[in-house]
């Protein structure tokens, strides 16, 4: 799984403080996730949508679909 | 452990090389005055001191590391410092590190002029098994979805091996090939397991 997450947080000049607290979850799990160490469950990757206002596609991207695609 | 630590830099392996012979002289003068005065030795008496003492020196040194917020925000792979709530969980892991190796020194310990020991000493026993159990649970309650994932790996991971290892130990005790095993030595092979299991590989990702 990939994702945006540093490069949406780095657009709104938030750390991983910031991010953090609005997903209420640890600093380390926001590190965890943006580098691509752990894939957040579905409710987290809703809330994590919900912060940026962003559909959970446009944040998140499936490795197999972005090499299909790619090909 | 719930925490993720980075591999230390080039320019403190000196500091880590340093540590480790400082916990080695320690271990041996503790090792020393065990094998010195203990009436009765036993091979998991032995084990248990060596996992009593890491647990020990790892605990002194992550409640010291817990001072220096610089140094333990980089440990943690968080930007900038850690924070006071970061520190204190990291306490609270020291913690629970320091109580797991009081509960194995302290039968040996209890036992050194033999066995059994005085009524008392199970005390200790029962308050620290008391204690890793609370404190262990709090980190679990505390923790978001990622600290209970890692938890949840390790436990996996412990739990497999320190059944493998029952499986074949009681396997061969019931063919007769082994000795028959004490809770004692039954307790400290699983705690050893335990901390060694989740030293390879692994993560919270899944393969999908």
């Amino acid at each position: 799984m990939r994702n945006r997450l540093k490069v949406l947080r780095a657009e709104r000049n938030w750390s991983q403080a910031d991010l953090a607290d609005r997903l209420e979850v640890s600093r380390q799990s926001v590190n965890a996730i943006e580098t691509g160490k752990y894939d957040p469950s579905l409710p987290l990757a809703f809330k994590i949508a919900r912060v940026f206002a962003m559909p959970i596609e446009q944040i998140f991207s499936d490795d197999e679909a972005a090499q299909k695609a790619a090909e | 452990m719930t925490m993720e630590f980075t591999r230390p830099r080039a320019s403190s392996i000196w500091i880590t090389l340093g540590r480790m012979i400082g916990g080695g002289l320690l271990g041996a003068a503790m090792c020393w005055l065990y094998f010195t005065y203990a009436r009765e030795l036993r091979w998991s008496d032995i084990v248990a001191l060596g996992i009593a003492l890491m647990c020990m020196i790892g605990a002194v040194r992550l409640f010291g590391d817990s001072f220096n917020r610089r140094q333990l925000g980089k440990m943690m792979s968080v930007e900038g410092e850690a924070s006071d709530q970061e520190a204190q969980q990291v306490r609270l892991q020291a913690l629970i590190m320091g109580v797991l190796g009081v509960s194995l020194f302290w039968p040996p310990l209890a036992t050194l002029n033999g066995a059994p020991a005085p009524a008392w000493t199970y005390a200790v026993v029962v308050a620290s098994l008391i204690a890793n159990v609370w404190f262990t649970w709090r980190v679990y309650q505390r923790g978001d979805e990622y600290a209970r994932q890692r938890m949840l790996d390790v436990t996996f991971r412990a739990s497999l091996a320190g059944q493998a290892l029952l499986i074949a130990y009681a396997g061969a005790e019931r063919l007769g090939l082994v000795a028959p095993a004490t809770a004692w030595e039954v307790l400290v092979a699983i705690t050893a397991v335990s901390i060694v299991a989740p030293l390879f590989g692994g993560s919270a990702k899944a393969k999908i």
